[in-house]
């Protein structure tokens, strides 16, 4: 686990009251939000994925989604208060006047979202993700299914949740995923 | 204590009469027929004639609940049918001093009235015709009810309606305790209980009423009366608040009159400063002042406007109208931008509240999953290799549970921020809003002196069409300062009514002194009745869990009891619970109002299978049911086995053999259900 980088700042207020000084360090101000947090984004994609993930064709029991939309749904599921603009977004598309009003950070400010590359990085290294042989899908077994449950039934992440399941009635292009 | 010993219906058809009589004994009474025989036509006369018709969803006066024979067609022996002409329904009642009622009520005819034949407990006879239904129980001398409830020794009480109002326990509220019809009523318990009348705990109150907990009740009454006043007084806070900041709103001043709250913050709230106080200390704005400086200027262009002298040279008049309104229209766009920041601002920061609302939310389940340990992923290690893999290989990083305390900590001050933002954005908002409506007033008046000195010839009617316009506007503001300071005055005449009526409420006596020995009672008969009536989910092991809660539902444990044991134990808990109730408030401990007699029309019914009959003849057989210090009367169906097996324990069983309950009034020893052949206790 990464050491706490409070403890230098808080190192550093030392340092500068031993000068004289009289350093005032507001811890909360300091710490990375728990956007940036391990465990959240594990579980946010746990249940991105259990509630988008669709059997796939040729493997009995798998359940697999594309990689770039799963991208998508948690980059999305996060920020709750963007699924509003993603459906006009989607509703936009094929409306070229309609589609100038949509915002251009929002298109495209998911795909800069490096945290999670990362995040699959690591499930598909600890075994809980694969990627698939297309190259564009993951699949994941039981135990992201279990996280989720785990999540459900302590009633954690709802209005994320909430958002996923709002999701699933937006049509979700192959242009929106590109960001165009 | 009151026992029913009669039963009558009389019928006058095209075939001639006909009538058929059941006659009780105290104690438990068993009537038996099969069905078709005519049961319900003598068991609906008993509500009949205490008009108590409502029972079955009737309107006042309805009595086409009756089985048919009884108001329109009667199927006679010989195949024929017969119209009814008119037909009567009688119930005899005796009292413990043996002072007896007979109660006649005409089911087809005039079904508003109801005889009332009195015998008092010296053998005087009085006869009267009492109202049925209409002013039942207002009516001190034609009323049915106010007659029951005296001949009963039913004190009147009153109850608390959720509109508001006061009103009456009614024999309505009262009989499904003691009534269980066959259709409705073995549905649940007091299904038939009257809920129309908006009465608040109406069916806590009835069974407070039976077991004379009627001190119980007039503190419930007291406590609801208060807490109706007190909903009442804050409706009216909420009223008063919205009209006075509706008032401030449009003056655009900001200041704090809320009507939200307890009714003691509101009073603490509205009586420390007045409203004129709130408007000067809140927004600076004194209104005397005001108006006195409005008054001056007046008089100063009124005397500009009489004696001022006129240069003719001048011909600044129209330069300066029209100056004044280009000022306005430039102030009138300032404010609009200012308007159109504001609101952009605010929704702005709404935005963010709510992502930080969202960011919180997060923070706190990630806090718990942290240190819950919930839905934590077991060890993660390569599947190949088994090396435990470490986050900071894929850039990423796990926080302590006190930096997350802390982000959290941010989160909540961040929260408070916005919060206290948004406020202080609204109350601009508000401000400008005004300010942009008198700015918009000024430049209609300033357009209009424009349009007026424009069109006035020569220097002079210039001059003098500017100083009268600009009079006009002062006057106006004269005029709009005195009726705001009116409405003020007008607003603090109602919250100086509103703080002396809060004042004059008080605290109520809650004493229910009376109420736990009369529930204990109660609950431990239920407990009695419910093993005697062979309820499938109580025994004497778990039976001391059995208790009441609030709402006088019968609970086990945390679990109700409506909700435990098969289907047809359901009848058994409501048949239970009716006896239950009458033998606790027969006990000479507690001696209850409940009437002493309790009517069971067809427990069979509900569920017609073997083994429910069985545990209901067991009950009848055991001493809990034949030695009541109640008179219960049961209406049923049983077969000639069950009958002798009855008889044989010595329970007043009446089989009725007739074809019909109605007879021709030679014959009415076929249809007379006194208990003939049938050995007494």
């Amino acid at each position: 686990m990464a050491p706490d980088r409070t403890a230098a700042l808080s190192e550093l207020a030392l340092l500068l009251q031993n000068s004289g000084a009289t350093p005032v360090v507001r811890r909360g101000r300091v710490v990375p939000s728990v956007v940036y947090d391990l465990r959240y984004r594990v579980a946010i994609t746990a249940c991105a994925f259990t509630r988008h993930a669709r059997p796939h064709p040729g493997m009995s029991k798998a359940i697999s989604i594309r990689s770039d939309k799963l991208k998508f749904l948690q980059f999305i599921a996060i920020r709750p208060w963007l699924v509003g603009p993603v459906r006009e977004w989607s509703r936009a598309k094929g409306d070229a006047q309609r589609s100038m009003w949509t915002s251009d950070r929002l298109k495209r400010g998911f795909i800069g979202d490096t945290m999670h590359d990362h995040i699959v990085d690591y499930l598909v290294a600890a075994g809980l993700l694969a990627r698939m042989a297309n190259g564009t899908h993951l699949t994941g077994g039981a135990a992201l299914q279990n996280l989720t449950a785990d999540i459900v039934r302590e009633d954690l992440f709802v209005s994320e949740r909430v958002a996923l399941d709002e999701l699933s009635e937006i049509t979700v292009t192959n242009e929106m995923l590109e960001g165009l | 204590m009151i026992q029913l010993r009669e039963v009558q219906v009389r019928v006058q058809s095209e075939a001639g009469p006909l009538e058929g009589r059941h006659v009780f004994r105290p104690g438990l009474n068993v009537i038996c027929a099969r069905n078709a025989f005519g049961k319900s036509l003598s068991v609906n006369a008993i509500p009949w004639c205490l008009g108590l018709e409502v029972l079955f969803g009737r309107p006042n006066n309805d009595s086409t609940f009756f089985p048919l024979a009884a108001h329109s067609r009667i199927d006679l022996p010989d195949g024929t049918a017969a119209r009814v002409l008119s037909s009567e329904a009688s119930i005899l009642l005796e009292r413990d001093d043996k002072a007896r009622i007979l109660l006649s009520r005409a089911i087809k005819g005039d079904t508003t009235t109801v005889r009332v034949e009195e015998t008092n407990s010296g053998g005087v006879k009085t006869s009267s015709k009492l109202m049925a239904r209409s002013q039942a129980m207002q009516d001190e001398h034609g009323g049915l009810q106010r007659f029951l409830f005296d001949w009963f020794r039913w004190p009147r009480q009153k109850v608390m309606t959720f509109k508001g109002t006061e009103v009456d326990v009614y024999a309505e509220n009262l009989a499904p305790l003691f009534f269980i019809e066959q259709q409705h009523g073995w549905g649940d318990l007091q299904a038939t209980q009257i809920g129309r009348y908006a009465q608040q705990q109406i069916a806590e109150v009835s069974v407070e009423y039976l077991l004379g907990a009627l001190q119980a009740i007039r503190s419930r009454f007291e406590k609801n009366r208060l807490q109706s006043m007190e909903s009442a007084l804050r409706e009216r806070a909420r009223n008063i608040s919205e009209r006075i900041q509706s008032l401030f709103q449009k003056q655009g001043w900001a200041v704090e009159w809320s009507g939200d709250g307890s009714i003691r913050g509101i009073e603490a709230h509205w009586s420390s400063r007045s409203l004129m106080t709130a408007i000067v200390q809140d927004t600076k704005v004194d209104l005397a002042a005001e108006r006195t400086r409005f008054t001056e200027q007046a008089a100063s262009l009124r005397s500009e406007l009489t004696k001022g002298r006129i240069d003719l040279s001048s011909v600044s008049a129209p330069a300066g109208a029209s100056q004044r309104a280009i000022d306005l229209k430039q102030r009138r766009h300032e404010l609009n931008t200012e308007l159109h920041r504001l609101k952009g601002q605010l929704d702005q920061g709404r935005e963010v509240a709510h992502s930080l609302e969202h960011r919180l939310q997060a923070s706190e389940d990630v806090l718990r999953l942290v240190t819950s340990g919930v839905g934590r992923l077991a060890e993660v290690e390569c599947p190949t290799c088994h090396r435990h893999l470490v986050p900071d290989d894929f850039a990423l990083a796990a926080q302590s549970a006190e930096s997350i305390e802390a982000h959290i900590a941010a989160l909540k001050r961040d929260l408070e921020l916005m919060s206290r933002n948004g406020t202080s954005l609204e109350r601009a908002l508000i401000k400008t809003h005004a300010e942009a409506e008198r700015v918009d007033a000024d430049l209609r008046d300033a357009e209009r002196a424009l349009q007026i000195v424009n069109e006035a010839v020569g220097p002079a009617r210039e001059q003098i069409a500017a100083v009268a316009a600009r009079l006009t506007t002062v006057e106006r503001a004269i005029d709009r300062v005195a009726q705001t300071a009116a409405d003020i005055q007008a607003f603090q005449g109602e919250v100086d009514h509103w703080l002396g009526e809060a004042r004059g409420l008080r605290q109520v006596d809650t004493s229910t002194a009376d109420l736990p020995k009369r529930v204990a009672a109660f609950t431990e008969a239920l407990r009695n009745y419910l093993m005697a009536w062979g309820h499938s989910a109580i025994n004497p092991d778990n039976s001391a869990e059995l208790h009441l809660d609030e709402r006088y539902d019968p609970y086990l444990g945390a679990l109700r009891v409506k909700a435990l044991g098969s289907a047809s134990d359901g009848a058994r808990l409501i048949a239970a619970y009716t006896l239950a109730l009458a033998a606790a408030s027969a006990q000479p401990s507690i001696r209850g109002l409940h009437p002493g007699f309790v009517i069971l029309d067809e427990p069979l019914q509900q569920n017609p299978d073997k083994e429910h009959r069985k545990l209901f003849l067991a009950f009848l057989h055991k001493h809990l049911a034949q030695d009541a210090q109640f008179q219960t009367v049961i209406f049923t169906s049983l077969d000639e086995s069950e009958i002798k097996s009855l008889q044989r324990q010595k329970i007043t069983v009446s089989p009725l053999h007739a074809k019909h309950f109605l007879q021709p009034p030679s014959g009415t020893a076929g249809a007379e259900a006194s208990p003939s052949g049938v050995s007494e206790k």
